[in-house]
Order: C-alpha cells, then sequence, then structure tokens
C-alpha cells in the first residue's frame, strides 16, 4: 500500500518528543488508512495526554478517523488561557 | 462593611452604612447596580454627573482562592454606556481588610487638579499630587511607595488617564509593587482623570476585617473548589505554566487568529510570538514563567519577562497584548511586543484598543504593516501628549476616524480582542451583545468552541451559539460580582461539584441560603440593569451589531463570514 505524507505539529510539552529545533513541527511519511490513533502511537502520545485534536483547523473528536495525504495534524495537550 | 463617598468638588469624605438592598451585591453586580441608581445614563462620561464606583469582589480578602479581582465601574467614555471593567492586583484584598465595600467617587474639582486619595485604617485623606504631573506608572509607584511604604498597593493614571483619553487604564499594582494589573477597557482612567485624580495608596495595615458568617464551613468549601481548581487541566497544569499566550498556536491552528487587522486567520510568524517562544524566551533569560497578581491565586498565569540582559522588562503580558500588536500589526519581534506592552502599562492605556488602534493607523498608512520600530515610535507618543499620541490613545474607533478608514474592528467604540467572530462564531455573538462593548471576557465562548471546556460547540457554525454566550455571559456576571478570575470557569464548567461549592461558600459568609438558580438569577440581573442603562443611555439593538466586513468578507482559511441575523443576535439577551 502507498505511504501518504502528513504535517505533525505538537505544541507546548508534548514538543518533547521532537528534537528543539523543529519547533514541534515535522512531516512523516505513513502508512495509508492510518488512524489518528494510529499515529499518536507512532509519534509517542497517550491519549490522556491529550486535550484538543485538529486536522487542517477543525477540531476532531474521534480518534478513530483516518488520516489522508497533506493532513495538518496538531496535538494540543490541556492548556488553555483567556 | 461600608461605604465611602469621596466628592471631589468639595473635597468630602463621608461613610455610609451599606443599603439592604445591596449588602448581597459586590465587585461588577455592586459597581453596575450604584452607577444604574445614581448616574443619569445621558450624564457626560467626563462630566461632574458622572460617578467611578471601585467595588472589591464579594470574597475579596477571603480565603477562596483567585478572588481578589477589583471591579471599577462608571459611564465609560469610549462606549458611551455602562461599562465595569476588572483588574488584578492587590487593591481589592486591601480595600476588603479595611472594610471597604464600595468606594464611590463623585463630582469633580472646578480647574484641573491633580491629587491623591489615601485610604489607611486611619481613614481617607486627599492630598495634592501635582508633583506626579505626566509621570508614568512605574516612577509614579516608586515615588509613592518610597512616600508612603514598600507595602501600599497603589492604583494610578498614566499620561492617558491625565489626558482624560478613551483608552485610558487605571493600573494596579501586583504583589511586586508593579503597576501590571490595569482596569483595561473602556476608558475607566479617563474618568478617574476627570475627577482631577492621579493615584489611590492603599494601606491595609494589620488588621483583618473580613468577617465570615461560618468560617468552617467557608474553609471546607473553599478547600473542596481548590481542589476543582487544580484539577482541572486548564486551570490546574496549562495556565501555571504557559499563561495566556499559549493560545497564539492554538488560535492559529484553529483559524481564528485574527491577522493584519482582521484580513486572515492565521499568522506566518505565529510561532515567534506564541506561547512557547514564550516560556523558552523567559526561562533563558531568568524570568518567572509562573506568577501570581495576588496572593492567592492558585492558577498564576502571569509572568515576569526579562530583557535581552535578564533585566526586567514586562509581566502580565497576556494573549491579548501579544495579538493586538503582533499578528494585528504583523510583527513578528517578541521583544518589541513586550516593550509595548511595557509602555501601555507605563502610560496607563489598554492594550486592547491601543494594539488595535496602532493596526488601524497601519490600514489608514500612517505606518506599514510589520513596522515595529514605527509602532513603538507611535507608541512613545501617548506619553509625550503629542495630537498623533492623543489620536492613539483615544482607542481603535478615534483612529480610524482620524485617518479615515472604514475598516475599524470595533463594537460600541471598544476594539474586538484577539478571536476572529467569523471562524470562533460564540465569541462574536458575545462582541455584539455584551452590554460592555466588544469583550471577550464578557462571556467566553473560545472554552466550547475551542478548548472543548464546558461541552463542544463548533466554532464555524451558528448552532448553539447563541444560547452559549447568553449562559456566559449570566455566569461572567456571577464571577464577575464574586471577585473571582474569570479563569476559575474553566472547572466549573467541567465538574459539577465546583458551582455548588461556590454557593456553600456565598451561604457560610453571608448567612444567605442561596442555590445555584438563585445565584445565577443574580447574574441576569445584573446584565438587565446594564442593557436598561445602555438603553437610556441611547445605545439600542442597532449597536449590538458587528462592523459589516465581517458579515461580507469570507476568512481564511475556513473561508467563513459571520452570519448570524439581528433578530438571532437579539436573542442572546432576551430575558
Ligand atoms: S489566573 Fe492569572 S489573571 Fe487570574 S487571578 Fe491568577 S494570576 Fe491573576
Amino acid at each position: 500500500m502507498r505511504n501518504i505524507q502528513i504535517e505533525v505539529r505538537l505544541f507546548a510539552y508534548l514538543r518533547e518528543l521532537l528534537p528543539s529545533e523543529s519547533r514541534g513541527v515535522k512531516k512523516i511519511e505513513i502508512k495509508n488508512c492510518l488512524t489518528i490513533d494510529d499515529l499518536m502511537d507512532e509519534v509517542g502520545i497517550l491519549e490522556k495526554e491529550i486535550m484538543i485534536v485538529m486536522i487542517n483547523g477543525i477540531r476532531r473528536l474521534d480518534y478513530n478517523e483516518s488520516l489522508k495525504d497533506g493532513d495538518r495534524v496538531a496535538i494540543f495537550p490541556p492548556v488553555g488561557g483567556g | 462593611m461600608k461605604i465611602c463617598r469621596i466628592d471631589m468638588s468639595t473635597k468630602s469624605i463621608s461613610f455610609e452604612e451599606v443599603k439592604e438592598e445591596y449588602v448581597g451585591l459586590g465587585g461588577r453586580g455592586l459597581t453596575s447596580r450604584i452607577i444604574s441608581d445614581e448616574v443619569d445614563a445621558t450624564s457626560h462620561p467626563l462630566g461632574k454627573n458622572n460617578k467611578l464606583v471601585i467595588a472589591p469582589g464579594l470574597f475579596a480578602g477571603t480565603l477562596a482562592p483567585s478572588s481578589g479581582r477589583l471591579s471599577v465601574g462608571t459611564k465609560s467614555p469610549l462606549t458611551g454606556g455602562i461599562k465595569e471593567s476588572n483588574a488584578g492586583g492587590t487593591a481589592a484584598q486591601s480595600l476588603a481588610k479595611l472594610g471597604y465595600k464600595a468606594v464611590i467617587i463623585e463630582n469633580k474639582p472646578k480647574n484641573q487638579e491633580l491629587n491623591l486619595i489615601k485610604i489607611t485604617p486611619e481613614g481617607i485623606t486627599i492630598e495634592d499630587a501635582s508633583y506626579l504631573k505626566m509621570k508614568g506608572n512605574y516612577e509614579v509607584g516608586n515615588i509613592l511607595r518610597e512616600k508612603h511604604g514598600e507595602k501600599v498597593t497603589v492604583m494610578s493614571l498614566g499620561q492617558a488617564g491625565e489626558m482624560r483619553l478613551t483608552a485610558a487604564s487605571i493600573a494596579v499594582t501586583d504583589p511586586e509593587g508593579r503597576p501590571t494589573r490595569h482596569c483595561g477597557r473602556g476608558g475607566t482612567g479617563a474618568v478617574l482623570g476627570s475627577k482631577g485624580i492621579k493615584a489611590i495608596v492603599i494601606d491595609p495595615g494589620k488588621e483583618n476585617k473580613v468577617e465570615y458568617h461560618n468560617i468552617d464551613n467557608f474553609r471546607a468549601a473553599a478547600r473542596n473548589f481548590s481542589k476543582s481548581v487544580l484539577a482541572h487541566p486548564v486551570s490546574g497544569q496549562g495556565l501555571p505554566a504557559y499563561g495566556t499566550a499559549v493560545l497564539v498556536n492554538i488560535l492559529n491552528e484553529a483559524g481564528g487568529l485574527p491577522t493584519d487587522n482582521f484580513r486572515e486567520g492565521r499568522f506566518e510568524f505565529a510561532e515567534n510570538i506564541s506561547g512557547e517562544t514564550m516560556f523558552e524566551t523567559i526561562e533563558k533569560r531568568k524570568g518567572q514563567t509562573t506568577h501570581a497578581c495576588h496572593p492567592g491565586c492558585i492558577m498564576r498565569c502571569s509572568q515576569v519577562y526579562n530583557d535581552k540582559k535578564g533585566d526586567y522588562l514586562t509581566g502580565g503580558f497576556e494573549y491579548e497584548t501579544i495579538w493586538a500588536f503582533g499578528s494585528h500589526c504583523h510583527i513578528k519581534d517578541l521583544d518589541s511586543i513586550a516593550k509595548m506592552d511595557k509602555m501601555c502599562d507605563d502610560f496607563g492605556v489598554d492594550t486592547i484598543d491601543t494594539g488595535v488602534a496602532v493596526g488601524v493607523a497601519m490600514e489608514g498608512g500612517y505606518l506599514e504593516f510589520g513596522d515595529d520600530k514605527g509602532a513603538i515610535k507611535l507608541l512613545e507618543e501617548i506619553g509625550k501628549g503629542s495630537p498623533i499620541g492623543r489620536i492613539i490613545g483615544n482607542g481603535a474607533a478615534f483612529t480610524g476616524q482620524a485617518f479615515g478608514t472604514e475598516r475599524v474592528p470595533v463594537v460600541k467604540r471598544q476594539a474586538l480582542p484577539a478571536y476572529d467572530p467569523r471562524s470562533v462564531k460564540g465569541q462574536g455573538v458575545t462582541y455584539a451583545t455584551t452590554p460592555m462593548g466588544a469583550d471577550h471576557t464578557a462571556g467566553y465562548a473560545v472554552t466550547s468552541n475551542i478548548l472543548g471546556v464546558g461541552g463542544v460547540v463548533d466554532p464555524l457554525k451558528k448552532d448553539g451559539q447563541v444560547e452559549l454566550s447568553r449562559n456566559l455571559q449570566i455566569a461572567t456576571a456571577v464571577l464577575d460580582s464574586l471577585g473571582f478570575c474569570i479563569f476559575v470557569a474553566f472547572p466549573i464548567l467541567d465538574d459539577e461539584t465546583a458551582f455548588p461549592e461556590v454557593a456553600n461558600m456565598i451561604n457560610s459568609k453571608y448567612n444567605t441560603n442561596f442555590d445555584i438558580n438563585e445565584i445565577l438569577a443574580g447574574g441576569q440581573e445584573v446584565l438587565k440593569l446594564e442593557k436598561a442603562f445602555n438603553q437610556r443611555a441611547g445605545i439600542t439593538k442597532a449597536q449590538d451589531r458587528l462592523p459589516e466586513f465581517f458579515k461580507e468578507e469570507a476568512v481564511a482559511p475556513h473561508n467563513v463570514t459571520f452570519d448570524f441575523t439581528d433578530e438571532e443576535l437579539d436573542k442572546t439577551l432576551e430575558f
């Protein structure tokens, strides 16, 4: 099965999972039909560390959704303000 | 508890017992009530018939966590309507410890004067303060602490308040004595300036006059409530670690970070001005990433930001400020933005209205978008009191008129804050309908729209937004009356045990028997009063609207407009 490329964007302390010069952003190639859940496994994030997942700027609540080529996936731990 | 009246025409000071109807009111509930009861809504905001009411919240000085917000209420010279603006810092707790429920400043001197009000356990005095003329808040604080003691709280005006500009704020010192906390919105500083007052020094002394009907019950409820605050991921972990600036990246991802005067929803340099970058910069320069704006705050979203040399530059550096001088003006240098934050604190102007005004001046061709050096120079003019400085210091609406541009993001002449109303629609409903003029805190729909706190409401769709904004506006009126920091809303929205503990605290302090619904009904009453005042002042439904470009221009990346009908908006506060 062919691979697809997505852009993962990690924020706040989740960035510790990537080298600091990447500023939390990494383009990765993954197998087609991987889901948000699979991606989290791949990057090493536990679900309880997550507060918001956005794909192309739209919040997702169902982490079983498959990713598509070119998706911009933003993952935020529990943070917020006002 | 007592209420004090200061008449600035005769320089007389009187004290009164709290009227029965005012006993259960505090903070915004009390300021809006007194303004509504005592000020003719058609008065000129800078004239002798307007008043300025300063009131700690109902929980000020108590064991309740994060309850030290100070409300200032008046008829706003910016919006022409009723205004409550609240700030952290130590003033509310100091006033509550001295037994003050409110201080009402009325009338005005015949000639231009500068006075100092001193509030101590011995009483209240009025002194000449002409030696502080056209000094900024930082210097004023230093001089007054040297004269009156290191421990005093200082509320003061910078140059902008003295000049009675409509974006003028009232600064309140933090525990370190820095003027970083402001009643920022709506030009309350101009009203204090019109009364001939430059500063208020509060020395709480040693004795604490805060009383409880049943302190043991209060303590137990406060302890449980604190647990909820600390257990919630946003108020317990997110805010202390990253402050509010973490929202830069969140809103940027969500396409709701207004950029180039609300042309785009994402900023290509968001990372440069993000909370993450700020956090690293503060750590590297040995500032403080976590700081409480008043003792007893357990969420501690504030911080101390040092310059490149490691010396103090600014504090209380918030998301909305970073946005206003940052993406709104296409400025990507965090140090320049920090410098402008400091200048606003020093000159005493609202960072939101001033930052938006700078972007509007860019829109009008006065300087280029992205020109941080030019923006800093422009702000310096406020401190000098030059004509262009006065234009900017009067805020975004006035600046738009001065430069002949129609693209001015304001409601009721008050500048929109840092969330695009098209892509965070619940926020747009609040901007349009709150009696305060565009204000994010009045009904912070970002919670359900973006953060997933208090349920989920799709930020790009209209469904559920009016109801969301209504409920949040009512709850906020309650929190503003109690003196709570608005961020306790995060646990209240998600943890159903939290609000009942608030009721327990009210009942055990004031010997009442309110249930949650009665407390929320009190919030509705505040909004009703405020709306009625605005109506008497000539503010009608026609002003409960966003500028038309939000309806006509779609904003990227989601290409959405603000598509509510007038009838839908009018339902928001129909009760
Ligand atoms: S959370 Fe922040 S703004 Fe609120 S009271 Fe604490 S330090 Fe002040």
